[in-house]
């Protein structure tokens, strides 16, 4: 019996021998499976866990203007880091920093005392001004120290605010240019890392790693600086003359689609971008905002009608009785009685609505949405800012003779400005409709080399040159001698186009007495070199009328934006109704008996001074008949009642 | 009585020293920053080690020459001292690490479990050697002794230290299966065992044991979590390749990897010494675990025998388990690597052990060399000893 039992227990040793021999083996393959076979993901892993990096800030990229004026730069402006296990005594830290900072005693407490190797006192601490810096090194608090950091600078301040943008706490972009084109503007973050142990000490017989930051790349616009700065002043003219609800102006090189200018009233501070509504900042009008057109929208009309060989400006005669009928119901002229006889191109110096009509009749549904669409309404343009609107047009399976109508002279469609400025561009360019545009370059910040430059997208040819040159004087003439007139620029051949557009209110239905103003203006008339659109909304105090408010900003734009970009003075064009310097006295019209809407498109280079409430004219002075000087005032009486 | 020592066995005297040694020269590289950190001289954690050291080498030399055969005679002492450490350690022990696992004496811990697993090495080789007649008969033979190493086993896990009870288990299972019990037998233990696992373990969950567990199999899952320590250690491993970083550059023991000294010495062996260090050290811990196996296989004594299986397991499953826990196989349960983790009562208790094994070495030597004549000598010592009631009751 104990032999067996010896024998038994001998093979079961065995047994444990071999089983301890297969443990040893299995540990053996899992170290080296370990070791090996999760190796290198393991450093990696390993290796950022080891390193602690200092962070080092790339500069971001200036932004300049066409000629290296500097639109956006950066200003040295350090912030606070705190290393909390140096602080020996954080209440009295707490407090010190507290009154330099103006923040609670409490957030910085519970900041400086985090368990962390190194904080920020957020967002106060961050990008100090000078005097707090001074505070700060005075204090001289232990583990607090300043790291160089930088912050935006916008020198022409609140100019092209809605364009630019703005950048934030940690320099990113957050709005406009800068943020559109923030991956290439921030560049790269460098770092120098070394191996620490896990309490974030340094080691120091590993090597540090160190990779430099890649500044951002400058970018170079296609704004004019001067061009800008002409249209920032128009505008706040504009303002303080109309108190209007909001306006804006767009400035861009019809030869490229590049935008030399745009503005936007209200406006505010990039670098005091908290200090207004985020209405105002995020609302960039001239690319934002969508609205009827108004008159300006005929140049469309006009266009396609030329270009399919609807009418000859000269030969081709309408005539307007004040009303034309279409689908059953009755539409007015904005003159009442009508304009009479007149050629098709005295048609578009009166913007005379029924002419349109008819020429929008002409040209039928099908082909004038084509051109619409091929003009670029109804779409984004693609020009490289955020928050850009489509516009409305309508289906055309929905137009009806109404619908027709009504669009042949820009009402019951919706569009933004830089939409009507690019399609007025394409219109007077010899038809070439551009991608609009304001990143022009990308310059390496230490070569200055350009490392991309932009070029002029062509997106479609959407009339012929013929048609365009035709269109040039056309509009011309508006304004030397139809309501565009006030936008004259001795010197300069100026065409364009005035528009009055009705806004929708919220229930749906036109408001009343309320009017986005607009011109839309381009020159020299043979070679264009500019297009400016401005559109005022709701201007006070004066008749809402696109010639009356909005011309006279565009010509001086023009005007003085030519002079500053040296486009030699014409002297071939078309003169002004009236030789200089004998000013001719102006007819002071029959206004009793219009309406005050009629009045709109009726004023042309008058005044005029409103008494009492109503639709209704019932009075005026001097009478009609006598003869002003331009400009002159006159006195008008409403009424709510006819007569 | 006292055994000479001409007959000593080369391998295992030379090879827990050297393990220790290298040890000591780990524990000083992975611990100096450690000890550093904690407000100590670099050689704190070294200086004790190598104190412990040579306490454990004169219980190394003591039990060398002390025959083991005098272990049976002393058992009830043995085991009454077990369990008034055991029931001491509950009523006055320290708690380090959420465990009641140490008496504290200035600055010396005992961990009394330590103790326990000799001793109860000890009792169960004691026990089914003396019951090997009747081992097959489980109510009489397997049964009785099981009592005692269910109430050690119990004490232990109060304390709790689930690691160090997990090791008695193990240790005890092999013990039980080389003395030649039934198959049958066995299973029914192991399914008992099982049963009173699963009994326990609902109590002695703790959402630390479950995140050990979890951190275990999907340590990536939860980094700052129980998958903590196995990610550092991974990345110890990892970073080491075949060669290592060099002795000293470790970066993960500077405060990455808790315990870098005691339990995941090897993950920093790993990173230091690369996988060939990793081969070399595991080399020595086989050769010491399977020479106690074949010393074993060769001991005619069967309390000799199961002695050395006993001791050879411990060294065995200790390694298994720690080497099991560092490289992601087993869940981290706090137990130290044979001679080379930091650890007094460890070293002690190994060191002690490699004496006993060597003794059972040298009476197997003297066996082999003294064949003829000093057969019935060895026989007369069996007779009194350990064979003699055996021997009556078979003749019955």
């Amino acid at each position: 019996m104990k032999r067996v039992s010896a024998v038994t227990m001998k093979k079961r040793i065995v047994t444990v021998f071999l089983f301890g021999l297969i443990i040893f083996l299995v540990i053996v393959i899992r170290l080296g499976y370990v070791q090996f076979a999760l190796g290198d993901e393991l450093m990696g892993k390993a290796n950022d866990l080891w390193t602690r990096d200092i962070v080092f800030e790339p500069e971001r990229g200036l932004i300049l203007d066409a000629n290296n004026e500097v639109l956006a730069e950066n200003v040295t402006a350090p912030s606070i880091i705190v290393t909390p296990r140096q602080i020996t005594n954080p209440q009295e830290t707490a407090e010190v920093l507290a009154e330099i900072l103006d923040v609670s005693v409490d957030k910085v407490f519970e900041n400086i005392t985090k368990n962390t190797s190194s904080v920020m006192i957020r967002p106060e601490g961050i990008k100090i001004s000078e005097e707090q810096e001074l505070a700060v090194r005075t204090a001289n608090l232990e583990g607090v120290y300043l790291a160089k950091d930088s912050k935006r600078h916008y020198p022409f301040d609140e100019d092209l605010s809605h364009v630019l943008g703005f950048a934030g706490i940690d320099n990113q972009g957050l709005m406009g240019l800068e943020l559109f084109y923030d991956e290439k503007l921030k560049g790269e973050q460098g770092s120098l890392s070394f191996y620490s142990d896990a309490k974030g000490r340094r080691l120091d017989d590993l090597a540090d790693i160190y990779s430099s930051p890649a500044d951002g790349l400058n970018l170079k616009t296609t704004i004019n600086t001067k061009v800008q700065s002409i249209m920032e002043r128009e505008l706040d003219l504009a303002v303080s003359r109309y108190d209007p609800d909001g306006a804006l102006a767009i400035a861009v090189n019809p030869k490229t689609g590049g935008v030399l200018g745009m503005s936007t009233r209200p406006n505010f501070h990039p670098e005091n971008y908290q200090d207004v509504e985020a209405d105002v900042f995020d609302r960039n009008l001239p690319i934002w905002s969508t609205y009827e057109p108004g008159s300006t929208f005929k140049i469309i009309t006009l266009a396609a009608a030329l270009e399919e060989n609807a009418i000859d400006l000269m030969e081709d005669e309408y005539h307007d009785d004040g009303d034309i009928e279409v689908g059953g119901s009755h539409l007015h002229c904005w003159k009442s009685g009508g304009h009479g006889h007149q050629n098709y191109l005295e048609v578009v110096q009166n913007s005379c609505n029924p002419g349109f009509v008819n020429l929008g009749q002409m040209l039928g549904t099908e082909k004038l949405f084509t051109y619409i669409e091929n003009f670029g309404f109804g779409r984004k343009t693609g020009i490289d800012l955020q928050g850009e609107g489509n516009g409305i047009l309508f289906k055309q399976e929905n137009v009806g003779p109404v619908e027709l109508a009504t669009t042949s002279f820009g009402q019951g469609v919706s569009v933004t400005p830089i939409q009507q400025v690019m399609a007025v561009a394409a219109a007077v360019n010899g038809g070439y409709l551009y991608e609009p545009y304001i990143a022009d370059e990308w310059i390496d910040p230490v070569t200055e080399e350009v490392v991309d430059k932009k070029k002029p997208n062509l997106k479609q040819r959407v009339i012929s040159s013929s048609t365009s040159e035709e269109i040039r004087f056309a509009l011309e003439s508006v304004v030397a001698e139809g309501t565009g007139r006030p936008a004259y620029v001795d010197g300069y051949r100026v065409g364009g186009k005035t528009g009055t557009a009705q806004k929708v209110g919220k229930d749906g239905r036109y408001m009343e007495n309320n009017y986005i103003v607009s011109f839309i203006g381009f020159a020299p008339a043979d070679d264009p070199e500019i297009v400016v659109y401005v559109a005022v909304d709701n201007p006070k105090n004066t008749v809402q009328f696109g010639g009356v408010v909005a011309a006279p900003i565009v010509g001086t734009i023009i005007g003085d934006s030519l002079r500053t970009m040296g486009v030699e003075p014409r002297d071939d064009g078309p003169d002004k109704e009236y030789q200089w310097p004998e000013e001719p006295k102006v007819e002071v019209p029959e206004l009793i008996g219009l309406t005050k809407d009629e009045l709109t498109e009726y004023m042309l280079n008058l005044s005029v001074e409103t008494e009492g409430k109503g639709e209704y004219i019932i009075d005026q002075a001097p009478a009609a008949g006598t003869k002003v000087e331009q400009g002159a005032e006159v006195r008008i009486y409403l009424s709510e009642n006819d007569r | 009585m006292i055994q000479k020592l001409k007959d000593y066995d080369f391998t295992l005297m030379i090879t827990p020293i050297l393990l220790s040694l290298f040890g000591m020269v780990m524990i000083y590289s992975a611990s100096m920053v450690i000890a550093v950190v904690e407000g100590h001289e670099s050689t704190y954690y070294l200086i004790r080690q190598m104190q412990w050291f040579v306490i454990g080498l004169s219980g190394f030399i003591f039990c060398c020459i002390f025959p083991y055969k005098y272990y049976q005679k002393l058992m009830k002492i043995i085991i009454l001292v077990v369990i008034l450490l055991l029931v001491g350690v509950l009523l006055f022990g320290n708690t380090i690490n959420n465990a009641k696992s140490w008496f504290s004496f200035g600055p010396v811990n005992l961990q009394p479990a330590e103790f326990a697993k000799l001793g109860l090495i000890m009792y169960l080789a004691s026990v089914y050697s003396k019951k090997q007649a009747y081992i097959k008969d489980f109510s009489k033979g397997v049964l009785p002794p099981l009592v005692l190493t269910v109430i050690i086993l119990a004490l232990i896990v109060l304390q709790p230290d689930i690691g160090t009870a997990a090791i008695i288990f193990l240790i005890a299972c092999s013990v039980i299966f080389s003395s030649g019990i039934k198959f049958k037998h066995l299973f029914t233990l192991v399914a008992a065992g099982v049963v009173l696992l699963a009994v326990a373990i609902p109590n002695m969950v703790t959402d630390v044991r479950i995140s050990r567990f979890t951190g275990a199999y999907q340590p990536f899952q939860a980094p700052d979590d129980g998958g903590y320590h196995l990610i550092q250690s991974y990345l110890a491993i990892g970073g080491g390749g075949l060669t290592g970083t060099g002795l000293g550059q470790s970066v993960q023991k500077l405060g990455y990897l808790m315990e870098a000294h005691t339990d995941f010495i090897m993950a920093i062996i790993a990173e230091e010494l690369g996988f060939l260090g990793v081969i070399v050290v595991i080399g020595l811990l086989a050769t010491i675990v399977l020479r106690g196996i074949f010393i074993a296989r060769k001991c005619d004594d069967s309390f000799g025998a199961l002695l050395a299986i006993g001791i050879a397991s411990m060294v065995g499953i200790q390694a298994f388990i720690n080497l099991g826990a560092i490289s992601g196989v087993l869940p981290i349960t706090g137990v130290p690597l044979p001679f080379v983790s930091y650890g007094g009562s460890s070293l002690l208790i190994l060191m002690i052990s490699m004496g006993i094994l060597n003794n059972i070495a040298m009476n197997v030597k003297k066996q082999e060399n003294e064949p003829a004549n000093n057969i019935p000598n060895s026989k007369t010592i069996n007779y009194s000893q350990s064979g003699g009631r055996t021997w009556q009751k078979q003749t019955r």
